[in-house]
């Protein structure tokens, strides 16, 4: 009775989530494999894996947004460590109260893409502000001299929101961290006479290089499918994986059905490939947790 | 001398993450573009589906994530890191991938089109935010707080509002916050189940963002934040309003 009882608090979830979730992923992948088909009969087929591995277009795609989410992981990984010792630095030596400055980093934790990737859009464009700026200082002479850093064929605008986005992400994730360090071990630093520099770097790092190294790959896990960013800050050639999904998509062609669900396959593996990454960071890293503090 | 120093690097950091704001705030002063979007039927039209979109999908999180949420804190039983993986699946494969998927089966069940339908899709999204929330919440709860209601006869509708709520309200609110930040920015799914129907904020804004318009654009994104933190005061209020009331009852 007791079993009974407790299997009611979950039935709602499980049949929610199976009808509206997992249905959703059992649909892609059968008609990714030919089943579902409403032109013509279904029979189990693997032509559209084929179609798909073997064109250009996809893996420019493919290569195209890996390429762009690990240049943004990256280089958000790196400014947030620089940004967590400039704060840890501030409180060292009390330069001034570091809370504003961290309200500040973290304020675009609640702006949607859509409005982030605008906000860059209108600063970067060729007519955008930062050029108006430059040219009424004299700096530049003409529109021509600015480069095009938005809707360009290197993605600078859609790396640049990203890291936008990420930096703040992270550094909310680990500042915390750094402050309770700092508590902890900051009569050890006094004792063996370290150096601002060297504590941050032998003692805060090493300690908050698990929660980065985890971030690191949700940041990775998110913006692999993320839409708006690159739909807004894009070119036509090359497209992240997503968009072009999204576009065969909404071009509506019955045809194309087949290749639509395989690309989604693939992106939902490379999802999961993430998650697995992350959760074996998580492991590898609550091995050495316990002993470190 | 090096305090300036110091001073003038973190504010041009500031300025960098601020940029993106103040160009969007600069470009949105204008008397003209404030009055053609304020007086423009669609944009009351897009925020009330905006807001019914985030209450349904608010309303199936908290009937559904809430049981899941405490159950999951309490209980260990076998195939707990199933369930587990389970509720944190949706944010690992984008929900772009399954919504696909399910637009056929909305079809047959006439939920394309309609904001039910995106709602529903909008709280398969934000359930792991909910959930994980609440779980947090729950585990800080203890359980003689509830067998002390039970021994006085509260029934468990009675038990959740006047005792779980109060204490874990913190949570509830971190949870529902999250629903409505995530829900409101999401444009793929609303747009595949929606169509462009279900007029939510995102979809009403795209056009304009995607062509680069530095008039109306800009009003909508300020439109859009605000209402955003409204939300997320609103809730606040509501919670905090809960809590007074069984306050007094108490």
């Amino acid at each position: 009775m007791e079993k009974i009882k407790k299997i009611i608090y979950l039935i709602p979830f499980l049949m929610y989530i199976s009808f509206f979730f997992l249905y959703g992923l059992y649909y892609v992948l059968m008609t990714s494999l030919g089943y579902n088909r409403i032109l013509s009969k279904s029979y189990f087929t693997l032509d559209y894996y084929k179609e798909v591995l073997y064109s250009k277009e996809f893996l420019t795609s493919l290569i195209y947004t890996t390429k762009l989410n690990m240049i943004s992981a990256f280089f958000a990984f790196i400014l947030t460590v620089i940004i967590l010792y400039l704060v840890f630095l501030s409180k060292r030596k009390g330069y001034f109260y570091g809370k504003s400055f961290q309200k500040v980093i973290e304020a675009p934790v609640f702006v949607p893409y859509l409005v982030g990737a605008y906000g860059v859009l209108l600063l970067l464009m060729r007519r955008g502000i930062l050029n108006n700026v430059l040219m009424q200082l004299g700096v530049i002479k003409s529109v021509q001299e600015f480069p095009v850093l938005t809707n360009d064929y290197n993605g600078i605008g859609i790396i640049i929101t990203y890291i936008w986005k990420a930096l703040p992400f992270m550094t909310m994730m680990t500042l915390p961290i750094v402050f309770r360090v700092d508590k902890k071990w900051d009569a050890l630093g006094k004792l063996y006479n370290l150096s601002n520099y060297q504590f941050f770097k032998k003692i805060v790092f090493p300690l908050i290089l698990p929660t980065l190294s985890v971030s690191f790959f949700i940041v990775l896990t998110y913006l692999f499918a993320s839409f708006e960013t690159p739909y807004i800050l894009g070119v036509t050639h090359p497209r992240v994986l997503s968009v072009s999904v999204f576009d065969m998509y909404a071009k509506g062609n019955l045809d194309t059905r087949g290749k639509i669900m395989v690309m989604n396959i693939m992106i939902s593996v490379i999802s999961l490939f993430f998650g697995g990454m992350i959760s074996l960071a998580l492991k590898f890293f609550s091995r050495y947790e316990s002993r470190e503090w | 001398m090096k305090k300036i120093f110091v001073g003038i690097v973190y504010f041009l950091i500031s300025l960098v993450f601020l940029l993106p704001f103040i160009g969007v705030g600069l470009k949105s002063i204008n008397f003209k573009m404030w009055e053609y979007v304020l007086l423009n039927e669609k944009t009351y039209l897009s925020l009330l589906s905006t807001f019914m979109v985030a209450s349904i999908a608010m309303l199936i999180n908290f009937l559904i994530g809430t049981p899941l949420a405490s159950f999951m804190a309490r209980e260990d039983f076998k195939g707990k890191k199933m369930i587990e993986l389970l509720i944190i699946l949706p944010l690992i494969i984008p929900t772009m991938v399954s919504t696909m998927g399910l637009q056929f089966a909305f079809i047959k069940l006439g939920l394309i089109e309609t904001t039910l339908g995106v709602g529903i899709v909008h709280s398969v999204t934000t359930m792991p935010y909910y959930v994980q929330s609440m779980k947090a919440g729950y585990m800080t709860l203890s359980k003689d707080y509830i067998n002390l209601g039970k021994i006085l006869g509260a029934n468990p509708i009675q038990r959740f509002f006047k005792i779980t709520l109060p204490i874990i309200s913190p949570s509830f609110l971190v949870g529902m916050s999250l629903v409505i930040i995530v829900s409101l920015s999401q444009y793929l799914v609303t747009f595949i189940i929606g169509g462009g129907q279900v007029m939510t904020l995102p979809i009403l804004m795209m056009p304009y963002l995607s062509d680069g318009d530095m008039r109306n654009g800009t009003v909508y994104s300020i439109i859009y934040v605000l209402f955003t933190y409204f939300l997320v005061f609103l809730v606040g209020r509501l919670v905090k309003f809960i809590y007074r009331k069984s306050d007094r009852c108490r």
